[in-house]
């Protein structure tokens, strides 16, 4: 890489998160999409789960350090009713005007202790640059021309009483998401770095 | 006034360029296409201001709703089109990238600018600067065009050029913007 890369966030503002509100965390979901048509591609070509799960354990580690207590991890089992509403993910945004939507949120969450949800949606553009990684038909970033990717990241807190968001961010970056590289780490952290505990 | 004359010149270039070009090459496939286009008579197409859905919002594009009217006049006339540009931009300015991917009928009628049955909406996903290898901005721009009255969207394009200069000269973006808007709504298929 020739510098470092630059991230664009949309929320930089400060928000602070009481400590006596619980927190779910609805796995990211990720897709991977051609720049040129938005085309999906194919998911035997790149390794969007382990990006995935790699964002969702940064995410928990980043809210257990800042002391936020959690419902349960992206890993841990809900009952019936929540697992369909966490598989959402970052769709729940667009469902919470849904008057149904609404209500299953609060009986299955808000009434069970379980107040905020977290939710991410990761896109990666693939540019026309990509290249196979040897036999391995995973994409990756071009060492020297990593620019013609874009990652593009979009979180959201929902409150599950008020089926409203509480607080949102958005982070843009370049090049494919690579969690052997600590830099992810770094980038998967600063979309929730203006969220202060209190 | 001198500033004026040389982008009105440099977008003229441009356009007699890509004329020329355009009417030796069949335009690229629609990304998408509805069975029912061709079985439709479409009167005059509503041009709604653009939904800028741009993260890194750094490069200033704030006349963009005045850069879409000129190609997309042109190239919609040349299709055969009438069109008419609406300025009220409540209409996008919520507008998100899942409105576009995972499209409700309800949310299409609401696009609805009044008495207008087809709209069509320019689109900005992202301005992308790549300083690393000369200067250049990756831009994402797309077009769709609706039936406000079903509630279908009924054509969708996108294009994503690279502009040379966009960090550095002024009206380089707007000139990129242009001929990519111009290229979309040449995409169109005729009357």
């Amino acid at each position: 890489m020739l510098c470092a890369q630059k991230m664009s966030i949309s929320n930089p503002t400060p928000f602070e998160l009481s400590r006596e509100l619980t927190i779910a965390i609805a796995p990211a979901s990720i897709r991977y999409m051609d720049l040129n048509t938005d085309a999906l591609l194919p998911k035997e070509r790149y390794n969007g789960e382990a990006v995935a799960a790699f964002f969702d354990r940064r995410l928990e580690a980043l809210l257990l350090q800042q002391q936020l207590p959690l419902c349960a991890g992206p890993d841990s089992l809900f009952i019936g009713g929540q697992q369909r509403l966490l598989a959402q993910g970052y769709a729940l945004v667009r469902a919470l005007q849904d008057e149904k939507t609404a209500s299953e949120l609060k009986s299955n969450f808000a009434d069970a202790g379980c107040r905020l949800i977290m939710v991410a949606d990761i896109r990666v553009k693939v540019g026309d640059d990509a290249e196979w990684e040897g036999a391995n038909p995973l994409y990756i970033s071009l060492v020297v021309h990593p620019q013609t990717h874009t990652t593009r990241i979009k979180t959201a807190l929902i409150d599950t009483a008020s089926a409203s968001v509480l607080w949102k961010n958005e982070l843009e970056t370049k090049g494919i998401p690579d969690v052997a590289k600590p830099r992810w780490a770094e980038v998967f952290e600063t979309i929730f770095s203006n969220i202060k505990t209190k | 006034m001198k500033n004026n004359l040389v982008q009105l010149l440099r977008y003229s270039v441009v356009l007699f360029g890509l004329a020329l070009v355009g009417s030796c090459i069949p335009a690229a496939k629609p990304l998408f296409l509805d069975s029912s286009f061709h079985s439709v008579k479409i009167d005059t197409i509503a041009v709604l201001p653009v939904a800028d859905m741009r993260t890194d919002k750094s490069l200033e594009i704030s006349k963009v709703d005045q850069w879409r009217v000129r190609p997309f006049r042109n190239a919609l006339t040349r299709a055969r089109y009438a069109s008419v540009y609406i300025e009220n931009r409540a209409l996008v300015d919520n507008i998100a990238e899942e409105d576009l991917e995972e499209l409700d009928p309800s949310w299409i009628k609401r696009l609805n600018p009044g008495q207008h049955r087809w709209v069509l909406l320019p689109i900005i996903y992202g301005s992308h600067k790549q300083v690393d290898i000369g200067k250049k901005v990756q831009l994402e721009i797309a077009a769709a065009l609706f039936d406000v009255q079903t509630g279908k969207r009924i054509w969708f394009h996108k294009d994503a050029p690279k502009c040379s200069g966009g960090l550095l000269m002024p009206g380089v973006m707007q000139d990129c913007i242009q001929t990519s808007y111009w290229a979309l709504a040449m995409n169109l298929p005729k009357q």
